[in-house]
């Protein structure tokens, strides 16, 4: 797993994800992950490349999310592909993290 | 039986296990959706077996097999981990808002969405663990 992070307008940090995140992709990337979404406010993560999600993946995601919301930041999620965000809305966080394939819709809820 | 394989108990040895399942599903030539949920299962059902199953840091094997059988295709996990029945265990409650979202718990949630069948025993000091999937 690969991640990459991008500085968009109005703050937003964007996280690029590349890869599985399964066990192995989420401990790759997990303590990167964290040190971003402790240090931003405006976090949106990019999963359009990512191939395979687990609960462990969702529970890093998850977990970030929480964190930003205590400190009154966001996380949104993008463009997941359709087998991604099946698993993401079997697991309910389309209820509690935005998920959306419109970038501009993304940036006005991180705004 | 398919095919059988043998691993340890580390979360390192995920991958093996994933890149079994890989084999077997292209050698099956099953569609895409069955190798993902079966993907999916495997990975759920052994991160619970590597972090929950055992009460000493020691090492263990976890024992996977892959049969078919007449209603589809069936893949039986085997470890020697504390008793569990995942059949019986309870799912977290859907959330409502994000500061309550329970963080853990969701792989159960997936196993009972991907899999078309779940069914548990223990055999001595054996958890058998047994998942169906659709032979497609």
């Amino acid at each position: 797993m690969k991640m990459q992070v991008h500085t968009q307008p109005e703050g937003i940090a964007e996280i690029l994800l590349n890869g599985d995140l399964d066990a192995k992709g989420t401990g790759e990337i997990e303590m990167q992950f964290v040190a971003v979404t402790n240090a931003e406010s405006k976090v949106l993560l990019n999963m359009a490349d990512v191939g395979f999600l687990a609960s462990i993946g969702i529970r890093t995601i998850l977990s970030a999310s929480k964190i930003l919301n205590r400190r009154g930041g966001k996380l949104v999620l993008l463009s997941p592909s359709q087998a991604v965000e099946q698993v993401l809305t079997t697991c309910g966080v389309n209820s509690v993290v935005m998920i959306t394939h419109d970038r501009a819709a993304a940036a006005a809820a991180l705004a | 039986m398919i095919s059988t394989l043998s691993i340890g108990n580390r979360l390192a040895d995920l991958a093996a296990a994933s890149d079994w399942l890989a084999a077997q599903g292209e050698s099956l030539e099953l569609h895409a959706k069955t190798r993902l949920a079966m993907r999916l299962c495997l990975e759920e059902a052994l991160a619970n077996v590597v972090t929950h199953a055992y009460a000493d840091e020691g090492d263990h094997r976890i024992r996977l097999t892959l049969s078919a059988m007449a209603d589809g295709l069936s893949l039986c996990i085997e470890d020697d981990g504390l008793p569990f029945d995942p059949t019986a265990a309870r799912e977290p409650a859907v959330n409502d808002g994000i500061e309550k979202a329970t963080i853990g718990g969701r792989g159960l949630r997936l196993m009972r969405s991907y899999a078309t069948r779940l069914s548990y025993h223990r055999d001595g000091n054996t958890n058998c663990f047994i998942l169906g999937f659709p032979r497609s």
